[in-house]
């Protein structure tokens, strides 16, 4: 009756939008996850058909009794660790894309990886030059324990730094700017411990840990990875609506109601946990944090972050899992530093999908 | 007349505090008020401190002393959330919101009344629709925001503001990026919107031509701190206009409503036509800094009639016994400052040629450019 009298006159009746979320990309992001989670519990260095990784999963013994132990407590942790990560740096990545509503920041601009990066340095190339922690240099003990402590510590101390800096600074971008000092700061105190590190083979170390690897977390440091990375989504999760205000700057933001230096605090709070989580247990990983954003934003056309956010943890997730499968190249035993495939596989696919999407839909900063 | 106010400032001092030093003061003492159903245009030279007020009226600056009341209550004891439902903005500052559609954008105006995740209840859908409904942005609400004009985008960011269901929206430089026609339909749209209300809207603005016609009531800031208040008309009879604008090197015209660039020390040329040819020529030779009388003038030296011919206007013009003859405004013009560049004639008392623009041209001290230096030039 309505669209009756609608078409005599001539005009269209208004389809008025709705915000929905998306369920259909979500689902397929949650399967695209649960497949990829999948693969990096069969494929490695031996293959595990997936019916006896399931059986190992249930706690039944599968045909060969070593797999157990490389499912269980090798492909598992890594696996778990690598979802948490990805999802961890994606979702820190956006909150910091967002909050400096710049395209180009990532979870580490405020500086937390370069404060682990500097924890990890000083126990790994100061050691020698303080005598007494000669027992760091029995090589077994240089281990990811010690490596793990000393990278919190960092990112704690940088966090704790940039949080009361939170508190006081009129406008974010002096958040940025500080992050980025923080940086320039650390990597000179880095540079100072490798140019008179006695020995080459800590040197190397550092640089090992510089690569990044998603192996190196046990069970046991599970237990602490975990709850953090929790903590930190929930913060996140909650945030959404703050997020949203922001995508019309600060100003625009306070006037709609926002307390905006409470939810600087809170975004900067949980984008740290997140970021500083993953470098302290996995070294710092790059890349991820500032592609999935873009790469979700670009694949739903929104920057909505109630789809944003569902959508950046399963992507991360994904891509995490992924890269992570590629450098362990299935089949042999040779591992790939983590960074370089990340950015060796991610960068072509980033730059393909900003160059194929469609007109109009330009760059962040239009 | 109004019995109360929606808003009324008390005493109010705006400024900013410097941290161990006296703080800078903007403006002082305002007594200001602003009552439902009222457009308002807050108009100043530039630099004056007319977006201090405005985000001090806003609640997004502390004020120094004195009190903002929004319906009878202060806006420093409100919470974000509360102030956010009363009032809200259309800033100058570009949005940018990468790839939003128009509706979402328009939809964050809910903000302050949506549950913690934002979701939009019907209702909430409701008041977005006929947000965008109001500033006729219908059609635009499946696109998205980055695509959009500048006309279109400050429609779309007044809807947004309307979303708020504010009971004061307060606009900075609205008109700012808009071509004329743009501009009036915007000062058009945002009329229609303060008369069909229990809103008002306060906005600040450069287009003084523009003000003059749409605003209810003018706030003309001056250098001094104080701020003239009253309708477009009562301040151009009580000379608020000219005295506030008289330093910044222009005249403001009371007959025209309108702003010249001193010219007081040229002297005047006499025009003799009728109807619309008389006017325009007028326009142009006040545009080029001439002063016209219409009478036959001692002082002038110059006499242009304007006569019709057969293929289009003519302009003679007689000077000392000698006539020329142009078809054009613009060879008229060209031919009367070759004249006035060839033989410039001595600085004639200005009140004696030009009673209209009788303005004494002294200028501050600390203007070094001077309305005269000025009117060479041009």
């Amino acid at each position: 009756m309505l669209q009756e009298r609608h078409l005599a006159e001539g005009t269209n009746p208004v389809i008025w939008p709705h915000l929905g979320l998306r369920p259909v990309a979500l689902l397929l992001f949650a399967l695209l996850l649960a497949g990829a989670f999948s693969l990096n519990l069969v494929l490695g260095s031996v293959t595990v058909p997936l019916d006896q990784v399931l059986l190992i999963l249930t706690g039944q013994t599968p045909e060969h009794a070593p797999w157990t132990t490389i499912v269980r407590d090798f492909r598992l942790p890594k696996a778990l660790t690598a979802t948490l990560a990805g999802s961890a740096l994606g979702v820190a990545g956006l909150q910091m894309q967002t909050l400096f509503r710049n395209p180009l920041a990532d979870p580490f601009v405020l500086g937390v990886s370069a404060g682990a990066s500097l924890g990890v340095a000083l126990v790994v190339l100061s050691v020698g030059v303080v005598g007494g922690a000669s027992m760091f240099a029995v090589s077994g003990w240089l281990n990811q324990m010690s490596l793990t402590v000393a990278a919190s510590v960092g990112a704690a101390l940088v966090l704790g730094v940039v949080l009361l800096l939170a508190r006081h600074v009129q406008q974010s971008v002096t958040l940025l700017i500080v992050g980025l000092m923080i940086g320039y700061l650390t990597s000179a105190l880095v540079s100072l411990l490798v140019a008179f590190a006695v020995a080459p083979e800590r040197v190397q170390a550092y640089i090992v840990w510089n690569f990044g690897s998603f192996g190196g977390v046990t069970w046991q440091q599970l237990q602490v990875f975990a709850p953090t990375i929790l903590i930190g989504m929930v913060i996140a999760f909650a945030l959404t609506k703050s997020l949203n205000a922001l995508l019309l700057g600060e100003s625009y933001a306070r006037s709609m109601g926002l307390r905006v230096t409470h939810s600087r605090f809170w975004i900067v709070t949980s984008a740290s946990l997140l970021a500083g989580a993953v470098t302290a247990f996995c070294g710092p990983i790059a890349f991820l944090g500032i592609a999935v954003p873009h790469f979700c934003r670009t694949l739903l056309a929104t920057a909505d972050h109630r789809v944003l956010l569902p959508s950046v943890t399963l992507l991360g997730a994904t891509c995490a899992l992924l890269v992570d499968l590629v450098a362990q190249l299935p089949g042999h035993t040779l591992v790939l530093p983590l960074n370089a495939v990340m950015s060796l596989v991610g960068a072509p696919v980033v730059i393909w999908v900003l160059l194929h999407r469609p007109a109009g839909q330009a760059s962040m900063d239009r | 007349m109004h019995t109360q106010g929606m808003l009324t400032t008390q005493d109010l001092c705006i400024g900013y505090a410097v941290r161990k030093r006296p703080p800078r003061i903007v403006a002082a003492n305002l007594e200001l008020t602003i009552h439902a159903g009222d457009l308002i245009c807050l108009l100043g030279p530039n630099g004056i401190g007319k977006s201090t007020l405005l985000r001090t009226i806003t609640g997004m600056q502390p004020t120094l002393s004195g009190a903002v009341l929004l319906d009878g209550v202060d806006l420093a004891t409100l919470a974000p959330r509360d102030l956010a439902r009363r009032l809200s903005l259309v800033l100058t500052e570009r949005v940018d919101v990468g790839q939003l559609s128009v509706y979402a954008l328009v939809s964050l105006g809910r903000h302050p009344y949506t549950d913690w995740l934002g979701r939009l209840t019907p209702q909430d859908e409701h008041i977005v629709q006929q947000s965008l409904e109001a500033v006729d942005a219908v059609s635009l609400a499946h696109r998205p925001f980055h695509q959009l004009s500048d006309g279109e985008r400050q429609r779309v960011l007044l809807a947004r503001a309307l979303a708020q269901q504010p009971r004061l929206l307060v606009l900075d430089e609205p008109t700012a990026f808009l071509d004329l026609p743009r501009r009036i339909a915007l000062m058009h749209l945002l009329r229609q919107l303060a008369h069909s209300g229990e809103r008002a809207i306060l906005l600040s603005t450069h287009d003084l031509d523009l003000a003059l016609r749409y605003a209810d009531v003018l706030w003309l800031m001056q250098r001094a701190g104080t701020v003239h208040v009253g309708a477009p008309e009562d301040l151009i009879l009580n000379g608020a206009f000219a005295t506030t604008f008289h330093h910044e090197g222009v005249i403001f015209d009371p007959a025209t409503g309108a702003f010249q660039v001193n010219a007081a020390t040229t002297a005047p040329v006499c025009l003799r036509g009728q109807g619309l040819p008389a006017h325009w020529t007028t326009h142009a030779l006040e545009r080029a800094g001439f002063c016209v009388v219409r009478q036959p003038d001692t002082s002038a030296d110059v006499v242009i009639d304007i006569t019709p011919g057969d293929h289009g206007l003519t302009w003679g013009i007689s000077q000392a016994g000698q006539t020329y003859t142009v078809s054009s405004l613009y060879d008229l013009v060209a031919l009367l400052r070759a004249m006035r560049a060839n033989a410039p004639t001595p600085p004639q008392s200005p009140s004696a040629g030009c009673p209209e623009l009788s303005y004494p041209s002294h200028q501050p001290p600390d203007e070094p450019a001077s309305a005269q230096s000025t009117a060479e030039y041009r």
